[in-house]
């Protein structure tokens, strides 16, 4: 290590339900950790700055930007990232939804979206129109697909039918 | 960073101790939404003193005749705060439009006073509020400023060496309050205020008192329109002095042209976000005519 190298501090996160420790230096933002670290590349890294919600994971349950949170910071904290968004073989009905209503182009702030849109079906089982909308405020598109992404929310929280089934793979498995 | 770049102590004597000693130019990190984007952009700091796990500055009461707000609470606490609704609804109003849920759940009260943005929104909710701002130190103890005695400029604070804003205090409001907050920006979320209006007074025996109005990005700091409040203090609300009280403010405030939007645009802003908070004083006057409260 040259001389001058911040030194690294030890830390422990749950993440995915997984508890793994890892060295990180003290600048070293929890976005960096999971996508350089721990190779868990679905929380995107897009503006860095807070702007563009793209990095959105869970900790401890609440949507929060990856980029602008502190590795160091997250300690013993339980983070969720898109890859642990799927319970066992079964997808979310989150990303279930999406699919259905295709509710994305790039793709690029889909984790994000989906984690937001998942916290918010968690704390409100039902929620508006109006409240979806402000609950993924804070996640951009820059596809303007927000139309599909809102009406994915609402049939993840079985207040909208989708109209038609295209046939489709099943989504288990590690696909 | 060295080893001593990144402080995170547990309790404010450990937070001042840190910042006591510390070398020029270093920074307290609470919520990151604004320091971690400059840490991001490749600024370095000698030292980082985290103040996240400071439980001092965590308070949010009523106590001894004000909201007690510690400058670590974040604005999504503050929403979710019934005393704060209750009591300082112009905060919660401003809280309410700002940045996005993901950013309010980050950004806190005393980053948002230190940062001293001009288009800061809280910032300019409490210096209508007459809020106080209690600074605390190891060496000098505390002293209390107001918004305007704090916030010097874009960026610019009187917080001295080893200072950290420990506290805000909010008077409480009085049964006949009317706060009213506005702001512009071409989405409702993640908007930096294009303006900003935050307006507090009160209404008795059909008389407008204490007015204070606020306006946020039309100045290097959030500034009050003195001559629009002295326009209304002690008046009668009517339509005629509600535009008196618009082109006042319009004519004091002192907005640039920048890649947001022109200074024309902002002082017509002003004059339609006055308008607009007053006339919906007005009526909020007649409704209470009309149900005998």
């Amino acid at each position: 290590m040259p001389a001058g190298r911040p030194p690294k501090t030890v830390l422990t996160l749950k993440v995915n339900g997984d508890s793994v420790e890892l060295a990180v230096e003290p600048r070293t933002t929890l976005l960096e950790a999971l996508r350089y670290t721990l190779r868990l590349t679905g929380s995107k890294q897009g503006c860095d700055k807070g702007d563009c919600g793209a990095c959105t994971v869970l900790i401890d349950g609440t949507p929060t930007l990856a980029c602008l949170t502190l590795a160091v910071e997250c300690q013993g904290r339980a983070v969720t990232t898109i890859e642990g968004l799927a319970r066992g073989p079964h997808v979310h009905p989150v990303q279930d939804a999406f699919d259905l209503c295709g509710a994305l182009q790039c793709g690029f702030c889909q984790p994000g979206m989906m984690l937001s849109a998942a916290a918010l079906l968690e704390a409100n089982a039902r929620p508006t129109r109006l409240q979806i909308r402000e609950a993924l405020s804070g996640n951009l598109c820059r596809c303007t697909g927000y139309k599909q992404i809102f009406d994915a929310v609402e049939v993840a929280s079985g207040q909208r039918e989708v109209a038609e089934r295209d046939p489709r793979p099943t989504t288990g498995g590690e696909s | 960073m060295t080893e001593q770049g990144y402080v995170r102590p547990d309790n404010l004597a450990g937070a001042l101790d840190a910042l006591a000693d510390a070398p020029e130019g270093t920074r307290v990190l609470a919520g990151g939404t604004d320091l971690m984007v400059h840490l991001r952009a490749g600024k370095r700091f000698p030292r980082l003193v985290n103040v996240a796990r400071v439980s001092e500055l965590q308070a949010l009461r009523v106590w001894g005749g004000a909201l007690e707000v510690g400058a670590g609470v974040t604005v999504a606490r503050l929403l979710r705060d019934a005393e704060v609704r209750r009591h300082a609804a112009l905060l919660w109003q401003a809280a309410d439009r700002f940045a996005s849920p993901l950013v309010r759940s980050r950004a806190t009260v005393g980053g948002n006073l230190v940062n001293a943005s001009p288009a800061a929104d809280l910032t300019l909710a409490l210096l209508a509020l007459d809020a106080r701002v209690e600074l605390v130190s190891r060496a000098g103890g505390v002293r209390s400023l107001g918004v305007d005695e704090l916030v010097l400029g874009p960026g610019k604070t009187a917080l001295g060496a080893g200072e950290l804003v420990r506290t805000v205090r909010v008077p409480l409001a009085k049964p006949t309050a009317f706060h009213h907050f506005e702001k512009s920006g071409p989405r409702p979320a993640l908007e930096i205020s294009v303006a900003a209006v935050a307006v507090a007074l009160r209404i008795e025996d059909g008389r407008v008192v204490e007015p204070r109005i606020a306006c946020g990005a039309v100045a290097p700091v959030p500034l009050r329109v003195v001559p629009a409040e002295q326009v209304l203090a002690g008046r009668e609300l009517t339509p005629a002095l509600i535009e008196e009280a618009a082109l006042a403010a319009a004519k004091v405030v002192r907005p640039i042209d920048d890649v947001r939007a022109t200074a024309l645009y902002r002082r017509r802003l002003v004059a339609a976000f006055v308008r607009r908070s007053l006339t919906a004083a007005l009526d909020s006057q007649r409704v209470s005519h009309a149900t005998g409260s």
